[in-house]
Order: C-alpha cells, then structure tokens, then sequence
C-alpha cells in the first residue's frame, strides 16, 4: 500500500489551512500585485520576512517549500545571468567592465537582475504556500466561484470546475493503476529502461494503450453514475461545503491590504517622508533605475 | 524445492514517516508440483509477498533471500529474462493488461519479449490460446478489445503462459466473474497445472476455491505468514480460524453444523463431493436406523 499524495497539499490545521479558499485566492492574487510593485532590497527583505513568518505559521516544514521553490532555481539563475550580461547601463552610468564591448557589465544590471531574481523567489513562495494550505478540491472550488460572474456571457464556469476537479481526482487512481500495468507488462518480459528514446516511447505503448481504455471505460462509467443520480449541471444545484467567510478572513485580507499600501508608500512616497526620499538614493534602499549609486 | 524463501522482509518507505512494514521475517518453502495457495486479508501482505516472486519488488538489502528454481533474487545482476521465462505471474483482473492489435499479437508480447524466433514464438502462442480453452484460428486475428469478457481474461493468461514459465502465480483469477466464470478459471486454472506449470502459487479470497484446487495454504497475517497447512488440517482447526477471522469452506460449515447436531461426520471435509457422498451414505444409515431423528 503506497501513501498515494499528490499535488502539494500538506494536510495540518494551521490558520492558513483555515482560511476561506476563495479568500485566499484572493490574497495571493493581491500579493502576486503588489511583487510587482516592490523594487529595492530592503522592501524585498521586509516581504521575504513576511512570507518566511507565514510560513511559519503555516505548519508546513521548511524544507517542503525550500523544495519546491527549488524547481524555480534554474529559472532565476538564468534570468539573472541574461538580465546582467544585456542590459545597458543607466545614463551616465560606467561599466563595471570597462570598455569591453561584451560583455559590458553595469552595477545598476546587476541590482536589476536581481530584483527580478528575488520577485521570482517571492512569487513562487507566496504560491507554494497556497497549494500547500489548501486541497485541490477546495481550490477549484474557489476558482469556480472567482470565476462565476463569467456565466453571464454563457462562460460554462461550472463545467470547467468540475472537469478541473475530476482530473485531480482521477490523478492518484490513475497512477495507481499505470504502477499495476506497468507491473504486468513488466511480467511479461517488457523492459522500460532503455536508453534510446524511441525504443522508450515504443515501450511505453503497452502502458498507455490500456491506461486510455481504461480511462475511457472509467469516464462512461462516472458518466452514467451521474447520469443515473440526474445530474443536470449547475443550474439549481446546492453544496455540500458551503463556503462562509469568517472574522479570520476579514482579518488576513486586512493584513495583506496593509502591507500591499506599506508597499505603495515605499514606492511613491505621497506623503513626503524624509526617509524614504533618503533610501531612495542608496543602492539598497532605491531602484535600479536611479544614477549610479554613489556608495561605489 | 523450487521456492525458498528465508527471512525475508519489506518494508514500504523505510525511514520516512510513510514508513509501513509489509512483509516481516517470512520463511516459506514450495515444493515441486504443489499448488500452493495464499489467503489473508486485505493488506495482509499477499501482494507483496508475490510480487518479490517475480523480482517486480526487489529484496531490500540485508532482509532476507529468495531463491526460485536456483536462481538468486538478491544479486545485484539479475538475469531477468531467465527469471520470469521461469515464473509467470496473473494479476487480478488480467484482462486491463491487453494491448494490442490482435488476440494472436498481444499474446506474444511476453514470448517476443524473449527474444525467440518467429516459428518457435507462433508456434507458442498457438498452444497458449487453445491451453485457455480458446479457438485458436477462431480468435488469433480479432482485436482484444472486441471479444467477451470471459475471453479476455483468457487470453491474458494465454500471454503469460506463452513465456511458458514452469512456476505460474496468480493474484485472484477469479476476481470479478460470476459463478459459472469462476468454476471454469479454476478448472483452467488445474488444467495448466496438468499440462504446463507444475508449481502453481494462487492468492484467493474464496475459501471455497482455495480449498478445492489448493494442496497447502499459507495463512496471512500483518506481514507474516502464521501457518501453513493442507486444507482439511487448515479448516478443522477452529481456533486458528477464529483468531484471524478466516470464513470456512461451504462444504465445511455444512459438516460442521451436521457435527455439532451430533451426526457422526467429519468436521474438517471441504469439497462439495465428498460431503455429498458422505451424507447419502448416511441417509443410506438412516434409512436402516429409525432411533436416530433428522430435526434439523
């Protein structure tokens, strides 16, 4: 018997795990936002904090996120690579590489790259710990009521959640059953561990060709289950989970809606305050779009 | 002796927390020519257990060995190929394992595998498909996906037994037919031992069944195996019956009752025949002896 996971969810009961889908939907699109309205190290060091603490309180190891945001690495390695080799320098700026033609490296280039660097850490973050609090199923739940003023232009939002969430279901009892074929044909003499990749592909057509007939066979026999139970779409259609937002979600949204106008304020500064026009001009406390910092 | 199996153990995910022990400390030994069968229930470890038959789960290192017709399981090299040409395995419902484009095709899938030549493989498919009781010229061009439900499984079994291995196991044959279906697979089943695979290894959950084609049964239990004994001894023995929940043969509930009213029978008879025969015998007394009074 295999623990059959899948997905990322890591079941625990933290407040993040209680939070209304829907509102969490919310906040992380708010938090995807604001990302994009940050652009000096120390705002971003304030965000990094941020998440690390809900992670925190999120119960989910560190090591299950760290692992995840993993997967993003090469992603930000290379961009931060390309970014500093090809952006040009701001006005008047001098290359850290003097006067090479390639690569002309700029010290502002390289602030820039890894800003974009350190966005990408904090997106992929931010995300992760939405999967990871909630259940694919609570997800498309939430999705289908994001998305539900849709219908008004005949957007069948309903039938695209229940596709969505189908699929999820069938995903572990999918895989179970490619392990019991697999089996058998392995039994059978059938060898998987090829190296050439079209004798791999070859081989695996006694898997995928029983995997499909049994899909199909499984989707005629969910059909006519449903079917027989008059299932007739969404129109009229009640749930079991009804979805409430509570204290805790007014209180999470508030939070992030702070922090996001904390953020605007680092950036445009409408009230005139005095230290942020001074960070403003340091290399870690501005962008990378000011004159060459004049620390170096 | 053609499986032996020393102390063998498994356990699933070793040092995480999914960690769960299969398999603990098993000793087993099948001769030649038994036909051996496993019962248990559900997680018992049955699966497992056949599993390692066939090298389809490795032995984990330092517990425990096996070896098949003398072949070791526990090198690191093993010649696959002369392992399951040797030892043939039928999962339960073997009929999902069915591929190719026709009857005659996908039952060489195994013997192809094994790299003979055309004449020899044809010759081998041939014999398989009327060893099943299927008619060869009848079938070997329709594709397996149009024929009954019955000839499918059939035909699967004709695709492990094309690889004509001389040890045949089988996970549930039975599984999912009705009555009629069920008494013919078993009488395959005898049939193949007959003519093919003198050793026969067959996990059942019908008691009926297992007591009828069965010449020693190894009792499952939490990973280990608690006895193994001739069916007769098995099903006489109450105690070891009740304490792992195992139900008792038709045929010998009957006796039972019969004992426990007082008729002189023996309680630990489990074919049909046989009790049949004792009871007309006994009528046949009861005819001669009017003291004794049928108030059943």
């Amino acid at each position: 018997m295999k623990a059959v996971s899948f997905g990322q969810y890591y079941p625990s009961d933290s407040i993040l795990h209680r939070l209304d889908a829907r509102m969490k939907l919310l906040l992380v699109v708010l938090y995807i936002t604001m990302i994009f309205f940050v652009q000096s190290y120390i705002v971003f060091f304030a965000i990094l904090i941020f998440a690390f603490a809900l992670v925190l309180i999120s119960k989910v190891p560190f090591l299950k996120v760290l692992r995840s945001v993993r997967m993003i690495m090469f992603l930000m390695i290379f961009m931060f690579i390309i970014t500093t080799l090809f952006r040009g320098g701001n006005v008047g700026e001098v290359a850290l590489t003097g006067d090479l033609r390639f690569p002309s490296i700029y010290l502002s280039g390289i602030i820039h790259a890894s800003h974009m660097a350190l966005r990408i850490f904090c997106l992929v973050l931010g995300t992760s710990l939405l999967t990871f609090t909630t259940t694919p199923v609570e997800l498309t739940d939430a999705i289908e009521r994001a998305f539900s003023p849709l219908k008004l232009i005949r957007f069948p939002v309903h039938e695209m959640a229940l596709i969505m969430s189908i699929a999820l279901r069938l995903i572990p009892t999918l895989m179970e059953e490619t392990g019991k074929i697999i089996n058998a044909q392995k039994a059978r003499g059938a060898e998987f561990e090829s190296r050439n990749i079209f004798k791999k592909a070859k081989a695996m057509l006694p898997v995928l060709i029983p995997l499909f007939v049994s899909s199909f066979r499984r989707a005629e026999d969910l059909a006519n289950a449903m079917d027989s139970r008059c299932y007739r779409g969404s129109e009229g259609r009640t749930r079991l989970k009804q979805m409430r937002y509570r204290l805790k979600d007014l209180i999470a949204l508030l939070v992030v809606v702070a922090i996001f106008f904390a953020v605007l304020v680092f950036r445009y500064n409408f009230f005139d305050f005095e230290f942020i026009t001074y960070l403003g001009e340091t290399w870690w406390g501005g962008s990378s779009d000011l004159p060459p910092p004049s620390i170096i | 002796m053609s499986i032996i199996i020393k102390n063998l153990s498994y356990t699933y995910n070793p040092k995480s927390i999914f960690e769960k022990v299969a398999l603990k400390n098993i000793n087993l030994q099948i001769e030649n020519g038994d036909f051996f069968g496993i019962i248990g229930h559900t997680g018992s470890g049955k699966s497992t257990l056949i599993n390692h038959l066939n090298a389809l789960t490795r032995i984990q290192k330092g517990s425990g060995e096996i070896i098949i017709q003398g072949i070791d399981l526990t090198q690191k090299k093993l010649d696959f190929r002369r392992l399951r040409s040797e030892v043939g395995m039928v999962f339960q419902y073997p009929e999902y394992q069915l591929f190719d484009e026709t009857v005659a095709k996908d039952v060489g899938f195994g013997a192809r595998n094994l790299k003979l030549d055309k004449k020899e493989i044809e010759w081998r498919v041939k014999e398989a498909i009327e060893l099943v009781g299927l008619n060869y010229e009848e079938i070997k061009d329709r594709s397996p996906f149009e024929i009954s439900g019955g000839q499918k499984r059939r035909a699967a079994i004709a695709g492990v037994l094309a690889m004509r291995p001389k040890i045949l196991i089988l996970d549930e044959p039975t599984a999912g037919l009705d009555p009629r279906g069920k008494k013919e697979i078993l009488d395959l089943v005898q049939n193949i031992k007959e003519k093919m695979c003198r050793t026969i290894v067959m996990i059942s959950h019908n008691m009926d069944e297992i007591a009828r084609v069965a010449n020693k049964i190894a009792v499952m239990h939490k990973g280990e195996i608690v006895c193994v004994k001739p069916p007769k001894e098995l099903f006489s023995e109450r105690e070891i019956l009740k304490k792992y929940n195992i139900s008792m043969p038709q045929a010998t509930l009957l006796a039972n009752e019969l004992a426990d009213k007082g008729f002189e029978i023996d309680r630990g008879i489990v074919d049909e025949e046989e009790l049949i025969e004792k009871i007309t015998n006994y009528s046949g007394q009861i005819a001669n002896d009017e003291e004794i009074n049928l108030n059943l």
